[in-house]
This record gives C-alpha cells, structure tokens and sequence, in this order.
C-alpha cells in the first residue's frame, strides 16, 4: 500500500526507509532531491515551495500505485512545501522491492513522473530576484 | 452562475493565491474561463495558455463544461522534485 504525503516538516528519510524494510524486500532503492546553491547559472539562496495540496497527495497516490503494480514493490514518496534551505530534502522516492533491478525503475519512474504531473512550483529565490521555475526554464517574478 | 478558480506558481503573481469568485455563464467551458482570465490580466495571456486545468481536483481539458459552485484550478507547467 503506497505511502504518499505533501508536507512542511522536515523529510526523515531513514524513517521512511524503514516502512519499506520488510525481510521479504531485497532491495531498498532512494531517490533524494536536495536544494541546490545555485541554478542555471544563478546562486540560490534557497527555495520556496508551493503546492494544490490535495490534488498533489491524489496525483502522488496513483503514480505510486500504479508503479507498486507495475514493479511488485513497495512505495513511499514524501514531498516539503515552504521555505526550503540549501541542502535540505525537498522529496523523498523510497521503493522496496524483492530485486534491485524493478527498485531502480519504479523509483526513477515515480520521480520523473512527479515533475511532470503533481501540482507542486518551486521558486527560487536568487541574490538579484526571485524566479518561478516552470519545468526546466526559470520566470522572473512580475513586480508587484 | 459562480465558480471557484484556484491559481498556482507564476500565475499568483497577476491573480493572487487566495480562491477567487468568478461569475461565469451557464454553459461556460474551462477555454471560456482562460479566456476571461486573459481579458482581465492580459499580461498573463501567454502563461494561461501555457496552463493545465483541473475540474474538482482532476485533470480536465479546456471543453470541459463549468457547472455551478465548481472548483477550477489554474496549473501552470510544474516544477516539484
């Protein structure tokens, strides 16, 4: 049963792995994105992250499934919101799985999914503005 | 009738991101809303094109029918990850 949550807490990512550890699982594969200092060839000075929460936990949920039937595995994808810092953990993909090989796909098929379908923006905000970043180009914020 | 329109990411910028009230026609689809969104921020114009819609937190296409008391959200190209 696929785990999913949007939250503003902090990713404990060794908890999550636990929850896909059962000794039938011979292979727990993680994806991690962490903030990044710099983009495009900007400095960051870190993150804002907005979601349609609801919609983005309903979206989450049937990624996950369905990769949970495709692969046999076992899945839990935990995304932040908010203010992120450098180095923080905005999501966290954790598949367990009987084999290796159908923990690496499930898990680089959920992520690459995630960024195309879940409601979730991210703005980075830079020494010289902020900037919405839509898919891989970056918008400088309207004044207002 | 009235509908419920939900803005995200770049598009808060023009419109804000608190739910807004908007007074639609019966028999509005979701190309008549991005098309009244275009009237009231042309500057968007460009962006609201660029948009998904969800209808009630689902994926929908721009034909789809408006009905009373909806809930559309304007989802610019995403980012998460």
């Amino acid at each position: 049963m696929a785990e999913v949550k949007v939250t503003e807490g902090l990713l404990d990512v060794a908890e999550l792995e636990k929850r896909v550890a059962s000794s039938s699982n011979g292979a727990i594969c993680t994806f991690i994105g962490q903030v990044r200092n710099n983009a495009r060839g900007r400095e960051v000075a870190y993150l804002e992250y907005q979601a349609y929460v609801p919609m983005a936990e309903k979206v989450l949920r049937q990624i996950a499934e369905n990769a949970e039937v495709r692969w046999g595995c076992e899945i839990v994808i935990h995304h932040r919101t908010g203010r992120l810092e450098l180095g923080e953990a905005s999501v966290a993909v954790v598949v367990g799985s009987p084999h290796r090989v159908a923990a690496f796909e499930a898990c680089r098929h959920c992520i690459d999914t995630l960024k195309e379908q879940v409601p979730i923006w991210k703005r980075e905000v830079c020494p010289d503005g902020s900037y919405w970043i839509e898919g891989e180009e970056a918008l400088p914020i309207e004044a207002s | 009738m009235q509908i419920h329109l939900l803005c995200f990411g770049h598009l808060t910028d023009y419109f804000g991101a608190e739910p807004r009230l908007m007074e639609m026609p019966d028999g509005a689809t979701v190309q008549d809303l991005v098309e009244e969104l275009e009237r009231l921020e042309p500057r968007a114009s460009q962006l609201a094109k660029r948009c998904r819609f969800a209808l009630n937190e689902e994926y929908t296409s721009l034909q789809a029918l408006l009905t009373p008391g909806c809930t559309v959200a304007a989802l610019p190209p995403m980012s998460g990850g």
